[in-house]
C-alpha cells in the first residue's frame, strides 16, 4: 500500500500532519473545547498521559497566547516525550502514588482550574478487561484531580463507552453535578471512544483526597442496576462543527478550500514500540533460538532497596 | 409491565478465555458459561451459567472435587460430582470483591482461597458452605494495576505474590510481613519491554515464567540459601523466548518443556533452555487465549478468540525423519553405476520405489526388507518418469523414446507382471495416472491420450481418448483425473501455466486421427508457476497449486464448463496434494512446502499437523496415509532417502467445539432460501454460511468464503443471489446452491472493485480506499436475471447499480452525494402495488427516505430523497422499519439506533404529493453506548447496543383525534458477544429468536407472548 493510504482513510490524520499537530487527538480535544469553552479562563492545567503531546500542543496554543507564561501545563506520561515550549513535563505511571505527589507538588498552594486525561492502557482485545483497565486509568486520574482541582474546577477525561460505563457515570456523579458524555467528529463513529466532560467539581463535603488507596469503581445496585429500567445513563451531546470533516467519511486527496495536497511525514516519529526486539530478531532470523538474557537490553535485576526513581523531571 | 418477558440463552460463541484439564474432563469457559467436555465421547455433556453479565477469566480445581471459577470481580466456588451420567455442578460458596481478580489459589486448608486484585492487592478468603465468610486483605507498597499476578505457597504465612505491573516489571512481595501496613517489595524483575501479561510459578523448578506485550516469555529461576526462604533467595532470568510475532498472552510449564500461545495464533512449545521445538499455528482461529496440558491423558488443550476449543498432541520434541543410510547394500551398488536417486514413490506402506540417474528403477523397505532392483534399462537412464497408480499397486516408467512399462506388484492372485507398449514416437513430457485403469499420456507439442489398461495380463492398452493442450512455454500436464456429470465422462487437468482443462471423453473411435482441444479453460487458475493436483472427494473437485491455495471446482455437463466455487489460501508456499483419509470422510489432509520445510495440513483441524524440514520444494517425494493410519513421508536430500512414518492420533486431536470467526462479525442475515441458513460477514473479509439448528443449539458452519481482500462490512440477500461489500471499494456476488443432504455450495459470480471506473456526475475522484459500509437489494416481483443494488458508501456516496446474473457483471448506474458525509444503513420497505421505499442514513444522524423508482436503474436521472431529517445529533448504525396498516395512505414507521445513545421511532405517511411525519418517539438514554442493532417485530421494538445489552419495548401509535406515538421499556437482557455490530431477528412458531453479532456469535430466544 501507498504511503498516502493512510492519508485517503483518515482525514484527521492527515490534517494533523499538515498542522503541525503531533497526534490526530489534538481535533479532539479542539472540537471538545469549542463546545464546552473548557480552556476559559484556564490559568492551570494538568494533562494526564500526555504522549507524545498533541493535547498540550493544543494548551500551550490555546493558553499561552502571546508567549506570555500566564498558564501552567503540567503534562505526564509513563512514555518520555518530546520538549514542548511552556510545558512542564513529568514521565510517570499516573496509577502510582509517587506520580501523584510529584504532580501535586508542582502544584504547591496552588490548585488547577482543569484536569485533561486522554490515557488509553494497552488494549488486549478482551473488551471487558480493557473497559476496565480504561476505567481503573480514569478513575487515577480522577483521584489526582480531587488533590488539585479546585472545586468548580473541570475534568475531561478518555472512556470506553461499553458494558459497564454506567458504573463510571455513578461515581463521577460523586464528584461532579455535571457529567456529560461526547463524542467529537474527530473520533470515529464505529470507535468505543468517548469522552466525558465533568463540570464543577463538588466533592461530597466530608471527602478527604486519599492517594494511598485507588479509587474503585462502583457495583451494581437498584439504582443503577445491572439490567432494568434504572441505569445511569448520562447525557450525550455530539460535538464537532457539523462543517468539519467528519472522520469516517473519506475524502479525496485535493480537499476544496485548501491547499494542493502534498505528502507529508509524520510530525513525530513513533516511541520505540515494545515489540521492537522482537522484529530486530525477526530479522536477523534469531526467532526461536535461544537468547543470552544478558545480551538483551538493560537486563538488571534490582534488589527491593534499589528502587528506582522513574520520576524524570525535563521541564523547559 | 416490565420484567415479564423471559429469554432464553440458546447458543454463544465468543473468546474462550480458559481451558482446563480435570479428571476425564476439559473445563472451558465460553463467556459467562461454563462448558464441561467430557474426553472419551468429546462431546459437551454440561453447561452451567456461572456469571450473567461477565467472562470467566479462570478455572482453578483442588482437592475434594472443589473447583474455584472466577472472573471480572466475582469468585465462586463449586462442588463437582457426578452420579451415574448425570454431572452436578453445585455453587458452594461466592464473593464479590471490590476490584477486578486477577487469580485465584488454593491454600492447603480446602476453607481458605487467596485471591490478587488489580490493585496489587491479596485477600484471603476464609469460606465456608453456611456463608459464613472471611476477608482478610493485605496490600503492597507498589500501588499500581497490574495485568497478572500470581501467588506460590500453601497457607497465608508462607504465601508470595508475584505482580505484573503496566511498568514492565514483576513485583515480588510477601503479604504476611510485619504490621498492617503495606509490604515491600522483595525482588524487582526487570527486563520486559512492555506490559506484562501472565505469570506461571512452578515449584518443581522453582521459577516464573513471565509472558509479555514484547511477544517474548522470559524464564526466572530462584536459589534460596535457606530452604524456601524468600528474604534470602536470589533470582536470575535464565532464558528469554522469542518466536512468537505478536503479543504473548500465556504459558504453562509442563514436564520439561514450556508453551507459550499469543495473539499470533500460535502454540509454542519450548524447551527450557530456549529452543522452539514445536509451533502450532492456528491461523483461522485467532487469538490462543488459553491452554492447559495433561500428563496423564497425554493431552494439550487450547481455547481461541473464534470460540473454538481445540485438543492438540502433547508438547513433544520436533519429529526428525529417519535417513535411510546408504539405501542400497554394497552388492547391488556394484550394479548401479549412478545411484543417484532421481525419483521416488511410495509402493505400500514403508516400501519405497525409486528411479536413479542410471535408469535403474529399485524397490526397497525402509526398514526391514533389503533394497533389490526391479530392472535396469539403458532406455530409462538420464530421462525416465516414474509414476504410481492411486492404489499404488501399479506403476510405470516412461522414456525419452516414447516407450512405456507397466508394473504391476501386486495383482490379486498374488502375481507380478509387467507390460511394454511404445506409446509416444518421441519424448514422453508426462505420465499421469487418472485412475487404477487410465493412463493419461503427454507427448510433443501437448498431444494428449488417455489409455485404458486392460485387466488381463499381456493385453495392450488401447486408446480412449485424444486432446491437445493450447499453446504455452512448458506444454504437458501435471496432474488429472476422470470425471462423470450426467452419465458423461470428462477429464480434467491442470498444466505447468496454472490452467485447468476440461475435455469431453464420450465418442472417440479408434480411428479419429484429431486432437481436440479442451471444451473449457479456466487459464491462469492457479498464478502462473502450475496447477499440481485436481482430485475428486465426496463429489467436490478439489485443485492445489504453486499460488498456495486450494480451489473448490464444480463441472457442468452441459454445455461442459468448469465453475470455480471457492478459493482457500493456504499458510504453505506450494499447495501440492490432497490426501485422504480412510476414517473421514468430510476432512482430508494438505500437502504442501513453504520455504524450506514440508507442510501437511489437516482441513478439519485447520492447522498444520506436521512440519518437517525436507530443504524445500524442489525434490522428488511422496506422502501417503497408510491402512494402519500412519502419516508416512519420503523424499530425497542431499541425494539420501529420508522416511518418516508417524500414527495420525499422535499428529491429528479432535476438536471440542468449532469456532466461526477470529474477528469481529459486521454483519448478519438469514438465507431464506437456506432452512436454517444464517450469513456473516467479517472484519477478517471472510463470509460465513452457516445452519443453526435449535434442537442441539448448534451453529454448523457450511461455507467459508474467504476471497475478499479486505474487511465485509454489509451483506444482502436476494433468493439464491447474494451480495457483500466493504472495504478497499469491493462488491461480490455470490449465488447459493442448496443441494441434497444439507449440502450447500457457493459460488462467486462477480468481484468488482469501483477503483478506476468514472461517472459524469460522479465526485472528482474515486477513492480506492473507500468503504462500503451498507448494501441492499430492492426486491422484484417478477422474476429477473438481473438485481437492482443500492451501496451507501464512505465517502458520501449512496451508489445506484445493477448485476446481470447472466453476464456475471455489475454497473454503477449512478449515484447521489445527498448525504456527503458516510453514509452508514440502508434498508429497503416494500411498500403496496409493488412500490419500495429506501430509507438511508448517516455518520450526520440524517435519515432520509427515497421513492425507488425503476427508472433509477436506467437512466442518470435526478436523485433527491422525498422526506430528510436530522433524528440523531450523530451517526444513525441501525435502522429498521413496518409499514402500518393504515386505512389512507401508507404509514411507515421507522425504527432507528444512534452513536448518541438513542433510539427514535419516526413515523411517516406517504401522501401523493408529500411526506409528512406525523409523529416521533425518542429516548435518549436508550442504552449507554452506541446503538447499533433495532427491529420492529409486531408490537414490539428490540434494541441493543456495544452496552451488551438487548432490550424489548413496547410501542403504540394512536392515529384517532390527535396523534399520539409511545413507547415503554419492557424488559431487558445482558449479552455476552462484546462489541455488538448488527442483529438479525426472524419469527418461529411461538417465539423469536434474535442474533447478535460482534466478537462472537449470540442466539437468545424471546416466547412470544398472546399480545404480540
Ligand atoms: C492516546 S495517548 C494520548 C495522546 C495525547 N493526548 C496526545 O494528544 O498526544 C494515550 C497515552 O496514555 C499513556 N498511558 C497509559 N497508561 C498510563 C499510565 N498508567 N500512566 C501514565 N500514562 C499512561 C500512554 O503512554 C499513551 O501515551
Amino acid at each position: 500500500m501507498g504511503k498516502t493510504s493512510k492519508d485517503k482513510r483518515d482525514v484527521y490524520y492527515r490534517l494533523a500532519k499538515e498542522e503541525g499537530w503531533r497526534a490526530r487527538s489534538a481535533f479532539k480535544l479542539m472540537q471538545i473545547d469549542d463546545e464546552f469553552k473548557l480552556l476559559e479562563g484556564v490559568k492551570n492545567v494538568v494533562d494526564l498521559c500526555a504522549a507524545p503531546g498533541s493535547w498540550s500542543q493544543v494548551l500551550a496554543k490555546r493558553l499561552l497566547k502571546d508567549g506570555s507564561d500566564n498558564a501552567k501545563i503540567v503534562a505526564v506520561d509513563l512514555q518520555a516525550m518530546a520538549p514542548l515550549k511552556g510545558v512542564i513535563q513529568l514521565q510517570g505511571d499516573i496509577t502510582q502514588v509517587s506520580t501523584a505527589n510529584a504532580i501535586i507538588d508542582h502544584f504547591k498552594g496552588e490548585s488547577a482550574d482543569l484536569v485533561i486525561c486522554d490515557g488509553a492502557p494497552d488494549v488486549t482485545g478482551l473488551h471487558e478487561m480493557d473497559e476496565y483497565i480504561q476505567a481503573q486509568l480514569l478513575l487515577a486520574a480522577l483521584n489526582i484531580t480531587t488533590h488539585i482541582l479546585k472545586p468548580g474546577g473541570s475534568f475531561l477525561a478518555k472512556i470506553f463507552r461499553g458494558k459497564d460505563i454506567t458504573l463510571l457515570y455513578s461515581q463521577l456523579k460523586i464528584f461532579f453535578p455535571i457529567v456529560t458524555v461526547t463524542k467529537p467528529l474527530s473520533s470515529r463513529n464505529s470507535s468505543i471512544e468517548s469522552f466525558v466532560v465533568c463540570q464543577n467539581y463538588s466533592p461530597p463535603a466530608d471527602y478527604i483526597p486519599n492517594m494511598s488507596n485507588p479509587l474503585l469503581d462502583h457495583k451494581y445496585t437498584d439504582w443503577n442496576q445491572l439490567t432494568g429500567s434504572n441505569r445511569v445513563i448520562v447525557p450525550f451531546l455530539a460535538c464537532g462543527d457539523l462543517s468539519a470533516y467528519d472522520s469516517d467519511t473519506n475524502y479525496p486527496l485535493e480537499l476544496e478550500g485548501r491547499q494542493p495536497y502534498q505528502y507529508r511525514p509524520p510530525v513525530q516519529s513513533p516511541i520505540s514500540p515494545p515489540y521492537e526486539e522482537s522484529v530486530q530478531l525477526k530479522k536477523s532470523k534469531g526467532l526461536g533460538k535461544c537468547v543470552d538474557p544478558a545480551s538483551s537490553s538493560d537486563e538488571i535485576i534490582k534488589s527491593a532497596e534499589e528502587t528506582v526513581n522513574k520520576l524524570n523531571l525535563n521541564s523547559e | 409491565m416490565p420484567g415479564t418477558i423471559s429469554f432464553r440463552n440458546v447458543f454463544i460463541s465468543t473468546d474462550v478465555i480458559c481451558v482446563k484439564f480435570f479428571g476425564p474432563y476439559v473445563f472451558a469457559g465460553v463467556g459467562g458459561i461454563l462448558k464441561i467436555f467430557e474426553l472419551l465421547t468429546k462431546t459437551c455433556v454440561k453447561e452451567v451459567e456461572v456469571f450473567k453479565g461477565h467472562k470467566i477469566y479462570g478455572i482453578e480445581p483442588g482437592e475434594k472435587n472443589l473447583i474455584i471459577i472466577f472472573g471480572s470481580k466475582s469468585v465462586r466456588v463449586f462442588k463437582f460430582s457426578h452420579a451415574q451420567t448425570e454431572i452436578q455442578m453445585s455453587c458452594v460458596a461466592s464473593i464479590s470483591l471490590e476490584d477486578w481478580v486477577l487469580t485465584a489459589h488454593w491454600l492447603s486448608d480446602d476453607t481458605q482461597i487467596s485471591l490478587v486484585t488489580a490493585h496489587n492487592v491479596i485477600w484471603l478468603w476464609s469460606w465456608s458452605e453456611n456463608d459464613k465468610t472471611e476477608l482478610m486483605r493485605a496490600g503492597c507498597s507498589e500501588k499500581c494495576i497490574l495485568y497478572s499476578a500470581t501467588v506460590c505457597g500453601k497457607d497465608w504465612e508462607s504465601c508470595v505474590v508475584f505482580a505484573g505491573t503496566v511498568f514492565r516489571e514483576v513485583v515480588i512481595w510477601l503479604p504476611s510481613g510485619s504490621g498492617m501496613c503495606d509490604q515491600p517489595v522483595l525482588h524487582r524483575l526487570v527486563g520486559h519491554n512492555g506490559v506484562i501479561f501472565s505469570l506461571t510459578w512452578d515449584w518443581q523448578t522453582s521459577s516464573l515464567c513471565s509472558t509479555s506485550d514484547d511477544r517474548s516469555i522470559r524464564l526466572w529461576e530462584f536459589s534460596f540459601p535457606h530452604k524456601s526462604d524468600w528474604q534470602s533467595s536470589t533470582v536470575t532470568c535464565s532464558n528469554v523466548f522469542y518466536g512468537h510475532s505478536a503479543r504473548v498472552w500465556r504459558s504453562i510449564m509442563f514436564e520439561n518443556f514450556i508453551v507459550s500461545v499469543g495473539e499470533d495464533n500460535q502454540i509454542c512449545v519450548w524447551s527450557r533452555n530456549g529452543n522452539l521445538l514445536q509451533s502450532i499455528n492456528r491461523s483461522t482461529s485467532g487469538c490462543q487465549w488459553s491452554v492447559d496440558c495433561s500428563a496423564k491423558h497425554q493431552l494439550m488443550v487450547t481455547g481461541a478468540g473464534d470460540g473454538s476449543i481445540q485438543l492438540l498432541p502433547p508438547p513433544s520434541p520436533r519429529a526428525v525423519p529417519t535417513a535411510i543410510t546408504g539405501p542400497f547394500p554394497e552388492d547391488l551398488l556394484r550394479l548401479i553405476d549412478s545411484p543417484c536417486v532421481r525419483k521416488l514413490a511410495f509402493l505400500s506402506s514403508g516400501v519405497i520405489v525409486a528411479a536413479t540417474e542410471d535408469g535403474t528403477i529399485l524397490r526397497g523397505d525402509s526398514i526391514s526388507t533389503p533394497w533389490e532392483i526391479v530392472c535396469k534399462d539403458v532406455r530409462f537412464s538420464n530421462y525416465c518418469v516414474l509414476s504410481v497408480a492411486p492404489s499404488r499397486t501399479k506403476f510405470s516408467i516412461a522414456s525419452l523414446r516414447g516407450e512405456v512399462i507397466l508394473y504391476q506388484c501386486t495383482a490379486k492372485d498374488g502375481k507380478e507382471w509387467t507390460l511394454e507398449q511404445q506409446l509416444e514416437d518421441g519424448k514422453i513430457w508426462s505420465l499421469l495416472w487418472l485412475s487404477d485403469q487410465e493412463i493419461l499420456v503427454c507427448g510433443d507439442e501437448g498431444r494428449l491420450r488417455v489409455w485404458q489398461i486392460s485387466p488381463e495380463q499381456g493385453v495392450n492398452m488401447k486408446c480412449i481418448g485424444q486432446f491437445t493442450l493450447p499453446r504455452s512455454r512448458e506444454r504437458w500436464p501435471t496432474c488429472g483425473r476422470l470425471l462423470t456429470k450426467n452419465s458423461q465422462n470428462f477429464l480434467l487437468c491442470g498444466d505447468r501455466c496454472g490452467s485447468l482443462h476440461l475435455f469431453s471423453l464420450s465418442g472417440f473411435s479408434q480411428a479419429e486421427v484429431q486432437f481436440s482441444a479442451p471444451d473449457h479453460s479456466l487459464p491462469k487458475l492457479h498464478g502462473k508457476l502450475g496447477v499440481t493436483s485436481v482430485m475428486k472427494h465426496h463429489g467436490k473437485i478439489f485443485s492445489t497449486g504453486r499460488d498456495g491455495s486450494v480451489k473448490m471446482l464444480a463441472v457442468n455437463s452441459d454445455p461442459p464448463q468448469l465453475l470455480l466455487l471457492s478459493t482457500d489460501k493456504m499458510v504453505m508456499d506450494w499447495v501440492c496434494s490432497v490426501i485422504t483419509l480412510p476414517s473421514d470422510n468430510k476432512n482430508f489432509l494438505i500437502v504442501g512446502f513453504k520455504e524450506m520445510n514440508m507442510i501437511v495440513w489437516s482441513t478439519s483441524e485447520r492447522r498444520t499437523i506436521l512440519q518437517i524440514d525436507c530443504g524445500g520444494g524442489h525434490r522428488s517425494w511422496d506422502c501417503m496415509v497408510s491402512s494402519k493410519e500412519n502419516l508416512e513421508l519420503t523424499y530425497v536430500r542431499e541425494k539420501q532417502i529420508y522416511y518418516s512414518s508417524r500414527a495420525l492420533e499422535t499428529l491429528m486431536k479432535p476438536t471440542l467445539q468449532c469456532g466461526i470467526s477470529p474477528r469481529e462479525l459486521n454483519s448478519v442475515s438469514i438465507l431464506p432460501l437456506v432452512p436454517s441458513g444464517l450469513l456473516f460477514g467479517g472484519e477478517d473479509g471472510t463470509l460465513y454460511v452457516c445452519k443453526f439448528s435449535g434442537d442441539i443449539s448448534t451453529l454448523v458452519s457450511r461455507a467459508t468464503l474467504t476471497s475478499h481482500i479486505s474487511s465485509v462490512r454489509c451483506i444482502c440477500v436476494q433468493d439464491n443471489f447474494f451480495f457483500s461489500a466493504g472495504g478497499r471499494a469491493q462488491l461480490k456476488a455470490w449465488q447459493i446452491e442448496h443441494g441434497s443432504d444439507e449440502e450447500i455450495s457457493c459460488v462467486e459470480l462477480a468481484s468488482h472493485m469501483l477503483k478506476g471506473e468514472r461517472h459524469p456526475r460522479s465526485p472528482p475522484s474515486i477513492d480506492p480506499e473507500m468503504r462500503y459500509m451498507s448494501l441492499c437489494c430492492i426486491p422484484s416481483t417478477e422474476s429477473n436475471s438481473v438485481v437492482q443494488l443500492i451501496s451507501g458508501c464512505s465517502d458520501g456516496a449512496m451508489r445506484w447499480l445493477t448485476f446481470d446474473s447472466f453476464n456475471k457483471t455489475f454497473q454503477v448506474v449512478s449515484e447521489s452525494m445527498f448525504h456527503t458525509k458516510c453514509v452508514l444503513k440502508l434498508l429497503t420497505v416494500p411498500l403496496n402495488q409493488g412500490k419500495v421505499a429506501l430509507i438511508s442514513s448517516a455518520t450526520d444522524g440524517m435519515i432520509a427516505l427515497w421513492d425507488i423508482l425503476p427508472e433509477m436503474f436506467t437512466s442518470n436521472s435526478g436523485r433527491e430523497p422525498i422526506w430528510s431529517s436530522r433524528c440523531h445529533q450523530s451517526g444513525v448504525n441501525s435502522l429498521h422499519a413496518q409499514v402500518l396498516p393504515t386505512s389512507k395512505a401508507s404509514t411507515i414507521l421507522v425504527a432507528s439506533g444512534g452513536d448518541d445513545n438513542s433510539v427514535v421511532l419516526t413515523a411517516l405517511t406517504l401522501g401523493d404529493k408529500e411526506v409528512s411525519m406525523i409523529a416521533q418517539w425518542s429516548n435518549s438514554s436508550a442504552h449507554a453506548a452506541q446503538v447499533t442493532g433495532v427491529w420492529l417485530v409486531g408490537a414490539w421494538l428490540l434494541s441493543t447496543s456495544i452496552d451488551q445489552r438487548l432490550t424489548v419495548w413496547r410501542w403504540k401509535l394512536e392515529l384517532e383525534g390527535s396523534t399520539h406515538l409511545t413507547c415503554d421499556f419492557v424488559s431487558q437482557t445482558i449479552c455476552s458477544v462484546p462489541d455488538v455490530q448488527d442483529m438479525q431477528i426472524w419469527r418461529d412458531k411461538d417465539f423469536i429468536s434474535v442474533c447478535v453479532v460482534g466478537k462472537g456469535v449470540q442466539i437468545v430466544q424471546i416466547p412470544l407472548k398472546p399480545e404480540l
